[in-house]
């Protein structure tokens, strides 16, 4: 930037601040002073922008000012800076610097510690500067400035949350006119801060979400209307400044404003969610409809149900309503899009679900957002969304007004050209920014010891400098340096403890020099247990234990004693984290780290890419994962997507992300030469392709199996597509040019795509195998097509399910026809579980679930057991000799190789018994109405649930759906009791029945007597729990 | 102009009264009663921070009529207010020359202790006090007060188009800041007193934090009964 003085290399300055923080030897080194007095400077500079501050957005020219406050804010942290108001000064310095480029999410990250720690005296024009770095803690200003002694700076203190409030304009002059007086009023200081702060007030009064989103005239267009309820419920859930990229999404880029599609390929915590959120609210600001938002786990999409719930449905104001559509393949929802403007946050099959049952709904659908949308390119997940949003685009150009508007959302896209072809996406739709509320840094710590930080993606650069030009090192020997390439598998598991060993030591030294928490992400589950028991013995036992860990333990103690290990590591303030723990102990961990009470969590990809958890640094403990094809370096996708999960905004300013050079693994890529290019290809140079279809792998994919569940995916989509598109003459041509496939660059994979479907539409209307669609043009769907397109299972797999059910012996209730299913039909390419498949194609499978073990285990799924006892009574464990024993495993002795038999069934009960088998049943149903098996047609829907739900009543069916706060176990030992006579259709629960004294003191003793005689002090609390929901149901 | 004569003693400006230290003490004073809304009285006792003021002042003084022309920019700390009891910890007196252009712009530091002391130990400080320039304390940088010195360009002397070509006058060091020069001040007592050896040292003291001698301006300010005379002027007395 011409205007900055010559003597000034913010780049290098910034580069040596970061170096000089994490105490790296490093040529870049300086002094503190030099550094401090080179950000100031660009502050002086940048005092004097404030004409247009829009300028600032561009990351670019905002560079040398993000440079300065990162230098401030390295300084503040800095160990060599011991006075605690020198370092109070600097950060209230990077605050100001922070938010003079509208970064506030960072300036209040610096400012919270300040609260917390009550440093430094706020009198009423440090107050007035608080407020204006960080606009939430405006509520915190009013505290210190009392409208008797500060007459002026309240006014400006209540001016600028009115403004906030109401976005209007005409206040505007009088809130900076007002700013001025205490700036002349401060101090030396605070004066000089004030004056930076005057640019941080534009900011605030261009960036105020209510201005933005209001209709004002006065723009040169106009943007979206949104009602006043809903802004004013934004600004009381401190919504109150767009972040830069949000703002020229909507001014500049006119995203709420246009129908087309549009790509936001932003980076993490720069509030693409937010921005997906009011591209639905402005798709229905006209008439009511639908609008859906598509998350693709289901952590996530309940994450962003709770905060639509948030914004949306405190104020009883309209006719909005918000619906969540996760877990589950069919669970129904009611709508009423006609009269109510419906808000669905769905995961893909959910979403999938909807659109084949109600076709009828689909005109009312204005807009889908579909955020992490890069993993289109991912397996039989990403194949579903092309074939879904194939189908939306089908749809959009048989529409004149293009609806459903669909928005794809993505942190971790670096080429769009593609995507934007497939979407038809006009180039002013695109909405990408380099812009990040935090500093992202990468760093490697390699067998030679050198755990070096490089300069990687940040755009701060200087001219000489690459991604991967080094920030400095230290020298930090590998504690346990006995690693070596292998890929054996014996050598890899004698050598695991080594790699546990050395990653524990990294945490502990970094959380000796920085005091914040740090996620490590491994492969395996295994390797989440191995990394956290190594990291006990670096981190002493607590004594007391913080509030919510103590709840942990005593969940652990009541619940689930075979986590008495986890337990103790939660002592030592560590933990691991998958998907083999219970929800509750889950949930309670991640608490525990929101609060700093855990410092280290080792997690699998499921944690690393889903939840956003206060983490400062991310270490990297295993790079080659499997996947469909085999193991391979993580890609870079999920790679940026797992460093975007440390330096959460709003809580840090920087995050680090740090590669452990792990040489175990393939030889292909663990040999050291390969393994450090493809670690710095992967990592450092972090470049990314364009999205791929998941459809090329059904000819790239070495896998028969994974080819096996893509076509069964590609053939699904195409059926569902056959009644959404009635008047099409060559639905095959069609659906073709509307999937990404069509958009590679060579046209092979197109024709061979169009070859598949040439085949498949052969098999839906071949008259011999039961015709699944009319062989006319356009195809219709026969009755049993229709029926098959509602299972969401491809037309073999309907197929296969029909004949399993003709040959079907006669079951009389739901656990025989579950186990027949699973039995029969477990290895359809819709089952997804490896082991569960293979115990039933090979005998001696050493999975602990044997086909014959089947229907003994559905009846414990059923009866409401926890899965630790199912576990522990199947014949297979019963039968092991191993030490310990499972009943000492259960009782909380250490085991690997329990623990690892569990996560196989923890994953098996998951993926089979409560997805596969669930949905299997409701295909089953649907195909057997048209089939002469009546034994299925009359009580799959029955089943269906009970097995879904885990249960074995209907009034525990509708207690869990009715949401009843007590387990599966709770539920099914009340439902059993509950007398039929107190049960109707109307009245399923029996709540109106319990309005009668006699009813209640029947049902009450039912209580009281289960509760007296339970062990199980959770399963107690929870028939508590239960008794006083069910009870307090009858005074509603 | 009568009141302050100047004498170069090996580099250093010793400034004594003219022709005596009387004629020096009415300069003062008179400017004192223009600049203050009433003199100290009998019954208040002179504290030292005051001393230190008026030691300001009087270097003000000495600099306005003797060294800066009327169009340079003066931002005194305590001068314009030396009976104050509480003294601001900024740079003692800024003064800024704009001149044709940004190039030509020149900024001058004046640090200024007071002393009747003999030892004038107190000339020490003056390294400590440039010393904070530069330092790792945002609170007395030399960017934090010229930015505090944007705020009084433009709102009270309404001179906004000077803000930025302050923004140039200081570096990141003293070794990147040519347009920056030291005036470092000694008030003493003149008799029994040897400033010249002391600011001398001063001088060595601030080439070795990197400034450039070139930039140095050593001055002493002797007045006789300097403790009495402080007194005195606080008071309004001749």
């Amino acid at each position: 930037m011409s205007d900055l003085p010559q003597w000034l290399d913010y780049a290098f300055s910034e580069h040596a601040a970061t170096a000089m923080l994490r105490n790296l030897s490093s040529p870049l080194n300086t002094s503190w002073n030099e550094l401090i007095a080179s950000a100031q400077a660009v502050m002086s500079v940048f005092q004097e922008k404030s004409e247009d501050v829009t300028w600032y957005y561009d990351e670019q020219n905002a560079n040398p000012l993000v440079a300065a406050a990162r230098i401030l804010d390295s300084a503040s942290r800095a160990i060599m800076i011991e006075s605690v108001e020198e370092r109070t000064n600097l950060a209230l310095t990077a605050a100001v610097a922070y938010s003079m480029y509208g970064n506030f999410p960072s300036a209040s990250a610096v400012l919270n510690p300040l609260f917390n720690l009550k440093l430094g005296r706020i009198d009423s024009s440090k107050a007035v500067l608080i407020a204006t770095c960080d606009p939430n803690r405006l509520q915190d200003a009013f505290e210190y400035v009392h409208p008797d002694d500060n007459p002026e700076e309240r006014k400006y203190l209540e001016l600028l949350n009115r403004f906030l409030f109401t976005g209007q304009e005409n206040l505007i002059e009088n809130i900076e006119y007002l700013f001025i007086n205490p700036l002349l009023r401060a101090g030396t200081f605070i004066g000089s801060l004030m004056r930076s702060a005057r640019v941080s007030l534009k900011h605030i009064l261009e960036l105020c979400v209510t201005r933005n989103l209001r209709t004002v005239e006065s723009f040169e267009f106009n943007t979206a209307a949104f009602p006043r309820w809903y802004l004013s419920q934004l600004v009381r859930q401190k919504v109150r400044v767009l972040l830069p990229p949000q703002y020229l999404a909507i001014r500049r880029n006119r995203l709420l404003t246009r129908q087309e599609n549009a790509i936001i390929a932003l980076p993490t915590s720069t509030g693409k969610t937010f921005l997906g959120e009011l591209c639905l609210m402005a798709s229905l600001k006209d008439e009511p409809g639908i609008v859906c938002y598509i998350a693709p786990y289901v952590a996530l999409g309940q994450q962003v149900y709770d905060s639509f719930r948030d914004h949306l449905l405190r104020y009883d104001e309209s006719n909005l309503r918000v619906h969540r559509m996760l877990g589950g393949f069919y669970e129904d929802v009611e709508l009423r899009p006609y009269l109510n403007k419906e808000v669905i946050v769905a995961t893909p099959e959910r979403f999938d679900a909807f659109i084949r049952l109600h076709p009828e709904q689909i005109p009312y659908i204005r807009c889908v957002v579909m955020d992490e949308a890069h993993l289109v390119e991912s397996d039989s997940r990403g194949a579903r969304l092309e074939g879904i949003v194939a189908r939306l685009r089908m749809l959009q150009k048989r529409h004149a007004n293009r609806k459903p508007r669909i928005i794809f959302l993505s942190a971790v896209l670096g080429s769009y050209e593609r995507i934007q072809r497939w979407l038809d996406v006009p180039n002013g739709l695109v909405i990408t920014s380099t812009w990040k509320p935090t500093a992202r840094r990468i760093a490697m710590w390699r067998y030679d010891g050198k755990l070096t930080w490089h300069v990687g993606e940040d755009t701060i650069k200087r001219s000489t400098s690459t991604n991967r030009s080094k920030l400095g090192e230290i020298y930090l020997p590998w504690p346990s340096p006995d690693l070596y390439p292998t890929e054996s598998f014996g050598t890899i598991r004698k050598l695991q403890p080594s790699v546990y060993k050395n990653v524990a030591y990294l945490v502990r030294f970094l959380y000796d020099h920085f005091q914040s928490p740090i996620l490590i992400v491994c492969a395996t589950k295994a390797n989440t247990r191995g990394v956290a028991r190594a990291l006990r013995d670096y981190f002493p036992e607590l004594d007391p234990v913080p509030e919510t860990i103590g709840r942990a333990l005593d969940s652990i103690e009541r619940g689930y004693r075979y986590l008495r290990p986890l337990g103790e590591l939660l002592k030592h303030q560590v933990a691991y984290h998958n998907s083999s723990l219970p929800l509750t102990i889950r949930i309670l961990i991640e608490n525990a780290v929101s609060r700093r009470e855990v410092v280290a969590v080792a997690a699998t990809t499921t944690l690393a890419e889903g939840v956003n958890l206060p983490f400062r640094f991310t270490i990297l403990a295993d790079w080659l994962y499997w996947g469909s094809s085999g193991r391979g370096p993580m890609s870079s996708l999920l790679f940026k997507n797992i460093a975007g999960r440390c330096g959460r905004a709003g809580v840090f300013t920087e995050g680090d992300t740090i590669i452990f050079d792990n040489p175990l693994g393939n030889m292909e890529y663990v040999q050291p030469q390969r393994r450090t290019s493809l670690q710095e290809a992967v990592f450092i140079d972090a470049d990314t392709a364009e999205i791929e279809s998941a459809f090329g792998q059904i000819y790239e994919s070495s896998s028969s199996r994974h080819k096996e569940q893509l076509r069964a995916v590609l053939a699904s989509q195409f059926l569902a597509a056959i009644p959404e598109n009635p008047e099409e003459e060559d639905l095959v041509a069609t659906f073709v040019d509307n999937l990404l496939s069509a958009h590679d660059d060579s046209s092979a994979l197109r024709l061979r795509i169009h070859e598949e479907l040439y085949e498949i539409r052969s098999s839906i209307v071949d008259e011999s195998k039961g015709a699944l669609a009319r062989a006319a043009s356009p195809l219709h769907l026969t009755n049993l097509g229709i029926a098959a397109n509602h299972t969401g299972f491809s037309p073999q797999s309907c197929r296969n399910i029909t004949f399993a059910l003709l040959d079907e012996p006669e079951h009389i209730n739901c656990n025989g026809f579950g186990a027949y299913l699973l039995r029969t039909l477990g290895t359809l390419p819709e089952q997804s579980n490896f082991d569960f498949r293979k115990s039933i194609e090979v005998a001696g499978s050493r999975f602990p679930v044997k086909p014959r073990d089947h229907e003994y285990l559905l009846e414990q799924w059923t009866s409401g057991e926890d899965i630790e006892n199912i576990f522990i009574n199947l014949p297979y464990v019963r039968r092991s000799k191993r030490s310990p024993s499972a009943m000492a495993w259960l009782n909380g002795a250490e085991s690997d190789s329990w623990d690892q038999e569990f996560d196989k069934f923890t994953e098996f009960v998951r993926s089979v018994l409560e997805g596969y088998l669930p949905w299997l049943v409701r295909a089953a149903g649907l195909l057997s109405e048209h089939l002469d098996v009546p034994s299925v047609a009359q009580n799959w829907k029955h089943w269906y649930k009970l097995l879904e739900l885990g249960v074995d009543t209907d009034w525990a069916i509708t207690a869990l759906d009715s949401n009843a706060p007590a387990s599966r176990k709770a539920v099914t030992i009340i439902g059993r009791r509950w007398p039929l006579s107190m049960q109707s259709a109307g009245d399923p629960l029996g709540i109106i029945a319990l309005r009668h004294p006699i009813n209640r003191e029947i049902i009450d003793a039912i209580f009281r007597e289960e509760i007296n005689i339970q062990e199980d002090s959770m399963v107690r609390d929870d028939l508590i729990t239960l008794h006083r929901w069910v009870f307090s149901k009858t005074a509603v | 102009v009568a009141g302050f004569a100047c004498v170069d003693e090996d580099g250093c400006n010793l400034w004594l009264g003219d022709p005596d230290c009387d004629a020096a003490h009415q300069v003062i004073l008179d400017w004192l009663g223009k600049r203050v809304a009433r003199f100290l009285t009998g019954e208040e006792s002179v504290i030292s921070s005051v001393k230190g003021n008026i030691g300001e002042a009087i270097a003000f003084v000495v600099g306005q009529e003797h060294k800066f022309a009327m169009e340079d920019f003066p931002f005194p700390a305590n001068a314009f207010h030396p009976l104050r009891r509480i003294s601001q910890s900024d740079i003692d007196i800024v003064w800024i020359h704009f001149g044709q252009t940004r190039n030509d712009d020149l900024l001058f530091l004046q640090e200024v202790k007071t002393t009747s002391l003999p030892n004038l130990k107190l000339a020490d400080g003056l390294v400590v006090d440039y010393e904070k320039l530069f330092g790792t304390n945002v609170e007395f940088t030399l960017h934090t007060r010229l930015s505090s010195i944007k705020n009084i360009l433009e709102y009270q002397h309404k001179k906004p188009e000077l803000c930025q070509r302050v923004t140039y006058l200081a570096g990141k060091s003293p070794q990147t800041s040519p347009k920056v020069s030291l005036l470092p001040t000694l008030v003493h007592e003149r008799t029994n007193a040897s400033p010249v050896t002391k600011m001398l040292a001063v001088r060595e003291m601030l080439i070795g934090r990197g400034w450039d001698s070139k930039g140095i301006e050593l001055w002493a300010i002797g007045l006789s009964n300097l403790e009495d005379r402080l007194i005195r002027l606080a008071l309004g007395a001749r």
